[in-house]
């Protein structure tokens, strides 16, 4: 073979390749492949599964209703987990700032005085508020300091939760108003839909729909992917970080808040795992702890699972360690999968 | 030659087998009891706890005489935001009767009135909700009378009036623990003791090591300690140990779990208040089938503590009262 | 003679210790293509920053299309018309091509909705697709994540980015520097009709025979500072090695 004939050759195989490695899918494929899809069929087989096991005690509406309640609250923390993530971040405060700001809104709640819809505005005011200065805190530790994101939320949860227990003296507050309670907390829209579904539900789309269609969103993926790209492109990194830890907090304290309505007292034992139970449910959807990739409708299927689960055992009568065994595994399989599936397109 | 083809058989076949394992995994967990057969759920207050696992046995062993079952559930941690998606799932599975020890009084009403609203028995055990009309019975023990058994075993250990005292109690508002708590101060306080202290240690062994390092070292000729609960006694004897008190400060400890007793063997702490966890689980139980069987309740059952100590700890009545961790 | 379209006079630029750039010229035309060549160290790759904003300059002066400027960050470079493709292409991997063509600079949806922030991505796309064309960039499927595209389809997106908004010089470190012999030839054809839309190329490279292959100039630097000048056509490779490692001085106009 002459060395024309071998540039030649090259040349053949080296366009061959190029064409390889990205083909054409259809668009079937592509819905299949879809991030979140998968997890949907996981979520649609678990509640097929546990509809035979049984007896089709699990499939009622009373019992649908109770699961998307259950899963309200951990829904709207991850709404904002997932943020966090996709800008290849982590956020582990969660809980202790919901627990803050619902300690800080009792308060709040109780000084300001009776049971009518000014004080409920107060108390959601207050938690919001509260949220997002941790939140803002923990951004700025983020982007301005050398600090991993790991570390600073780590601290701040520290912070926030025992703040919340010198503020209670590690006793629950119950100052909330009967009419938060009676309306969000246990109210229906239509006699049908529990406003805390509503409420979570809301939060997700809008959210989701900014992910996927704003510019906000937009960037947020870009920092995940890649920080220099983001600099280099003239997107202001620093302020935007800052702007996405705001929002999980901002998604802490509003969580603080439903949690108030549904318990009438704060709970602040309760929230311990918040913070892994949100980031496992994201990390279920198909966000990759990397960065860059996740949707909003992978999230919200992934913060149905845990709960779908713990539901369906405590019906058919699986020991309760189980749980947690089968939670682990649902994870594990979750992000295999979406590794084969990226490998698979690769 | 397209690479995808294959990768995309890969993942198709590691969908099928993820959904197949998850259906697989639930089998076999269905009952499969004979019709006409009550079948009865004890949802506890937290996993892992040999009190509860205790009342279960003693559940068990009364439902099967009855020819009924009974499904144990469990939160994580001692809290109602873990409690209650497992008393919803209650609600959908409708079982005959809830046996229910509420992590909360207030917050814990509206999940278990969902659950009562479906036609199921309630029996409260353990502890109770501020507002318990929906239960068919409630069965616990008398904390208050326990925790004055406490003061009257201590005051004989430290041996005389004035000495110093303190109690180390679990959670500020939990209804059973609190009730501990005032039976022992007001009894101590009658019987001439000087009770310094009252701290909470919560669900962990070492924030009660810590509280009581610094009570011992606040009060150098502290005299005794009661603890309510047995992660109370754990951090007690492990601060203890280190201040080389041991058997030097009086200890009484709450529940005779495999731990406590342990201690007690050891001489590590002097007396054990024990509750008759089973017995509680019968009743309960008893109960729950006097409700579905048309038959008048009890409606408050309080069943006294027992005290254990060194001497009688070989007892059969004693005996009764030790906690396990299998039935 | 022509103006320079950009100029860099007598550029210092410190590093702590190390004296990146010490008093460097620069000089490139409208609408030609410059190769900077220098060995490792020479302060190539510093220059270029220097002129797209990532670094200040200590001392000297940088003349843009015959003004003094400064430029203090890449945006101001940008706003000159100066564009960069670097060496690691900085791509968010997990954008498809166009958005990585119009990251930062996305264009809104039409009305309010874009006003709020909503950004239309049927336009990116369309005009993401045509700048590829223009260009024959060949990309088999744009909806796809960047990473999963071959490293010549992803020096083409980058090229394309910078190409899409440059519209006075782009610059383009060792741009072949990973490829293959098809995908480099790709980029070489590239960097020429980028030239033929008026835009002035300077691209760094180690590779000589590229160099002489597509570059009008070849500029030589050495140890911080411009060393010597080339036009194609008037030089060997011999000649400009010797240049790179200092045995040979030619500070001789390039006139055009």
């Amino acid at each position: 073979m002459t060395s024309v004939e071998r540039e030649a050759q090259l040349e053949r195989e080296e366009l061959e390749a190029d064409l390889d490695e990205a083909p054409t899918q259809t668009w079937w494929a592509r819905i299949v492949l879809a991030q979140g899809a998968l997890i949907g069929l996981i979520l649609i087989g678990l509640i097929v599964g546990f509809s035979i096991l049984s007896s089709s005690s699990f499939d009622s509406i009373a019992n649908a209703r109770n699961i998307a309640t259950d899963t309200a609250i951990l829904l709207v923390l991850s709404v904002g987990e997932a943020y966090v993530i996709i800008t290849a971040g982590i956020d582990l405060s969660i809980g202790a700032v919901l627990i803050f700001s619902g300690v800080v809104a009792d308060k709040a709640m109780l000084a300001a005085g009776g049971d009518g819809w000014a004080v409920i505005l107060i108390g959601l005011v207050v938690c919001l508020g509260c949220g997002i200065a941790w939140g803002t805190l923990n951004g700025v530790l983020v982007a301005k300091t050398r600090i991993s994101p790991l570390i600073a939320t780590l601290g701040t949860f520290g912070i926030a939760e025992g703040l919340a227990f010198v503020m209670t003296g590690g006793v629950d507050l119950s100052n909330v108003p009967m009419k938060l309670v009676t309306t969000i907390g246990a109210g229906r829209a239509f006699n049908q839909v529990p406003w805390l579904v509503i409420i979570a539900f809301a939060t997700a789309l809008v959210f989701g729909i900014i992910l996927r269609f704003h510019r906000f969103g937009r960037h947020t993926y870009a920092i995940g992917s890649s920080q220099e790209a983001a600099l280099r492109s003239g997107i202001l990194v620093d302020r935007h970080l800052i702007k996405v830890y705001a929002l999980a907090g901002c998604m802490s304290g509003l969580a603080g808040f439903l949690s108030l309505a549904r318990f009438a007292t704060t709970t602040i034992a309760g929230h311990e795992t918040d913070n892994l139970r949100a980031i496992t449910a994201v990390v279920i959807g198909g966000t990759s702890l990397f960065g860059g990739i996740g949707t909003m409708l992978g999230t919200v299927f992934g913060a149905f699972i845990p709960t779908v689960l713990q539901n369906g055992f405590v019906i058919v009568g699986i020991q309760p360690f189980w749980q947690q065994a089968a939670v682990g595994t649902v994870l594990i399989v979750a992000v295999v999968i979406d590794r084969l599936r990226r490998s698979s397109q690769n | 030659m397209y690479r995808p083809i294959r990768g995309k058989r890969r993942l198709g076949l590691a969908v099928a087998v993820a959904i197949t394992a998850t259906v697989i995994a639930g089998c076999g967990a269905s009952s499969q009891g004979p019709a006409k057969h009550w079948k009865l759920t004890f949802v506890a207050g937290d996993k892992g706890d040999p009190f509860y696992i205790t009342l279960n046995c003693g559940a068990v062993a009364e439902a099967k005489k009855e020819g009924a079952t009974v499904n144990m559930q469990a939160p994580t941690t001692f809290s109602p935001t873990d409690q209650t998606p497992i008393v919803d799932a209650v609600a959908a599975a409708k079982p005959d009767a809830l046996l229910i020890a509420p992590t909360d009084s207030k917050a814990m009403y509206t999940p278990i009135k969902q659950v009562a609203d479906e036609g199921v028995k309630i029996v409260f055990v353990d502890t109770t909700l501020a507002n318990p009309s929906m239960a068919a019975a409630q069965v616990h023990t008398n904390d208050f009378e326990g925790g004055q058994a406490a003061a009257k075993i201590l005051f004989g250990l430290v041996g005389s009036k004035g000495k110093k005292v303190m109690l180390l109690n679990f959670i500020p508002g939990v209804s059973t623990t609190e009730a501990r708590g005032k039976g022992f101060v007001s009894e101590a306080r009658k019987l001439g003791l000087n009770v310094v202290a009252q701290q909470y240690g919560g669900q962990a062994a070492d924030k009660s090591a810590s509280i009581i390092s610094g009570m011992l070292a606040k009060y150098p000729d502290m005299a005794g300690i009661f603890t309510t609960t047995d992660f109370g006694a754990e951090g007690t004897v492990t601060a203890l140990r280190a201040a080389g008190s041991l058997g030097k400060v009086k200890v009484v400890g709450f529940d005779a779990s495999p731990i406590m007793v342990k201690n007690l063997k050891a001489k590590d702490i002097q007396a054990i208040v024990a509750q008759q966890a089973r017995k509680i689980g019968q009743v309960g139980v008893q109960q729950a089938i006097r409700a579905l069987t048309g038959k008048p309740t009890t409606k408050m059952t309080a069943l006294p503590t027992l005290t254990v100590t060194s001497k009688n700890i070989n007892s059969k009545v004693s005996k009764a009262v030790l906690q396990q961790l299998h039935c | 003679m022509t103006e320079p379209i950009l100029e860099a006079r007598g550029i210092v630029k410190q590093f702590g210790r190390v004296r990146a750039l010490r008093g460097a010229n620069f000089t490139v035309y409208p609408g030609e293509i410059v190769a900077l060549v220098g060995d490792n160290g020479a302060g190539k790759s510093t220059l270029v920053k220097v002129l797209a904003g990532v670094h200040q300059l200590d001392a000297g002066e940088i003349v843009f299309e015959g003004r003094s400027v400064t430029i203090e960050n890449p945006i101001a470079a940008r706003g000159l018309g100066i564009e960069v493709v670097y060496q690691d292409l900085a791509l968010a991997p997990e954008l498809d091509p166009a958005g990585n063509l119009f990251l930062g600079r996305e264009i809104p949806l039409p009305g309010l909705l874009g006003r709020l922030g909503f950004i239309n991505k049927t336009e990116m796309r369309r005009r993401s697709d045509e700048i590829f064309h223009d260009l024959s960039v060949k990309i088999p499927d744009t909806t796809a994540p960047v990473a999963f595209m071959s490293g010549g389809q992803r020096q083409g997106v980058a090229v394309s980015r910078a190409v899409a908004w440059a519209s006075k010089v782009l610059f383009m470190d060792e741009p072949t520097a990973a490829l293959g012999v098809v995908q480099t030839r790709n980029v070489l054809e590239l960097i020429k009709r980028v030239r033929e839309r008026g835009i002035a190329v300077v691209f760094v490279s180690h590779n000589m025979p590229q160099v002489l292959q597509v570059a009008d100039r070849v500029e030589v630097m050495r140890l911080g500072r411009r060393v010597a000048r080339f036009v194609r056509g008037a030089v060997t490779m011999e000649e400009v090695v010797a240049a790179m490692t200092g045995a040979l001085k030619h500070e001789e106009e390039a006139v055009k």
